[in-house]
């Protein structure tokens, strides 16, 4: 039930907001009509302004920040789980020198952290403390990228990123990283959806890209066959087959055997 | 006329971000920094100060994400609310808008014949608001929230709400007859 004016007005607005015309609504209102007018004229050139646009470099900035965060947390999950001995930082701050060198070498190290955190992190692999920054670093560059061709081209050197990271792994802790292998397979699944939605001769070539990752993943993984431990060779091979049945399907998408639009249902 | 796209993170994201998962992380920060950042461009002086909260925002964000309960948009907003408190504490004091300010408004928007207010002209306005007022009106016209979100994000009742929204816009009203006697 509407019992006041403050009610009326909020009825008006909401029907504004819905798509209805002031003249419209207030018509339903002939004992409020100049008063709601008034109130409503403020408001529909309030809610008809332009928003305030987004800077590229704060939005980047952010996400980076938000993985530092994000690093920061998982290390403290990770230090209350295992308790395991942490790298002590107190030297650091005991040395006996004057305040003006412990200030240098702070500055140092904050222009250490904010400007060569993300070119380092670049060449960081799994488990390695830059790694997420890493990982955000490649989202910032996905989202600031306008056009569907470079989307595509960033997903195809996202997958080709992570086989790298995959044999890596394998070198280094002679075991399969499931987690890498999923995500070398996702990326190049995405990869599908912005190569859609680009013109014939550009949809063709990258197709063709496609394929050769494609085909360099399932040679990477076949190759990890008689190394992988036991218990990962089933993941392994799920992997290899999944490979396999995309080369099939990618056939069909080179010569248009399959619509575009309908390319996404590929995935797996 | 129905512009204002309103904020809406799927359960199943807040859950994975919870956790931690980077992917969900990323999802939370890019589908909710417009609105966040609007909400505190509309209410700071400066879009490089707006930028810098919102940055503090998602930082507080994800170092509390673990213990987050309830609804996740009214919480993100209440941290917004808590960062941009924070600010005016740092600052000690808030600009005030004179009336030469919203006769250039006016002026502007006359003279170049412009259909629609630039957010530099709404961000004057809102100076002659109280705190609360000024919620409500960048909740709803802005953010597009509902009455019941506005009222859960201010700790206040509906009607109180529909109040301050008649309040916010009479005010408004008078500010505008003045200048233009």
């Amino acid at each position: 039930m509407i019992n006041s004016f403050e009610d009326i007005l909020d009825l008006c607005i909401n029907r504004i907001m819905q798509g209805e015309a002031l003249d419209e609504v207030v018509k339903d209102y002939p004992e409020h009509k100049e008063q709601l007018e008034q109130l409503l004229v403020i408001m529909t050139d309030m809610y008809d302004s332009t928003l305030p646009q987004i800077r590229d470099e704060a939005f980047a900035s952010t996400l980076i920040n938000v993985g530092k965060e994000l690093q920061r947390q998982k290390e403290q999950f990770s230090d209350d789980v295992e308790e395991s001995p942490s790298f002590k930082w107190r030297w650091f701050f005991n040395f006996p020198s004057p305040a003006w060198q412990r200030g240098v070498v702070f500055a140092l190290v904050l222009i250490f952290v904010s400007w060569g955190t993300v070119n380092i992190s670049a060449a960081s692999f799994p488990g390695d403390i830059l790694y997420p920054i890493k990982i955000v670093t490649e989202k910032v560059r996905f989202y600031l990228t306008p056009n569907s061709e470079g989307k595509a081209e960033l997903r195809l050197t996202f997958s080709e990123e992570r086989t790298q990271e995959l044999v890596q792994y394998f070198e280094e802790n002679g075991e399969l990283d499931t987690q890498l292998i999923q995500a070398m397979l996702n990326e190049a699944a995405l990869a599908v959806h912005d190569i859609s939605k680009l013109p014939k001769p550009q949809r063709t070539v990258y197709v063709s890209k496609l394929q050769h990752l494609n085909a360099y993943n399932k040679d990477i993984l076949e190759n990890f066959r008689d190394k992988a431990p036991q218990h990962q060779k089933q993941a392994l091979e799920k992997a290899i087959e999944t490979c396999g049945s995309r080369m099939k399907w990618m056939d069909d998408m080179k010569y248009e055997r399959v619509p575009p639009n309908e390319w996404c249902s590929w995935n797996h | 006329m129905e512009k204002t796209k309103r904020l809406d993170i799927p359960e199943n994201v807040v859950k994975r971000a919870r956790l931690l998962d980077e992917d969900a992380l990323a999802t939370l920060v890019k589908e909710s920094y417009p609105f966040i950042f609007r909400y505190l461009y509309y209410r700071t002086n400066l879009k490089e100060d707006a930028e810098d909260l919102t940055n503090d925002v998602f930082v507080r964000m994800v170092s509390a994400i673990e213990k987050q309960k309830g609804n996740f948009i009214a919480w993100l907003f209440r941290i917004a609310k808590n960062v941009l408190i924070d600010y005016y504490r740092k600052k000690g004091g808030k600009k005030e808008t004179s009336l030469n300010e919203v006769q250039e408004i006016t002026a502007a928007k006359d003279k170049n014949n412009r259909d629609s207010l630039y957010p530099e002209d709404i961000k004057k306005m809102l100076q002659f608001l109280t705190d609360d007022q000024k919620e409500v009106i960048t909740l709803k016209f802005i953010e597009g929230h509902s009455n019941e979100e506005i009222a859960r994000s201010i700790n206040k009742s509906v009607g109180a709400v529909k109040l301050l929204q008649f309040r916010a816009l009479t005010t408004l009203r008078d500010v505008l007859k003045r200048e233009m006697k």
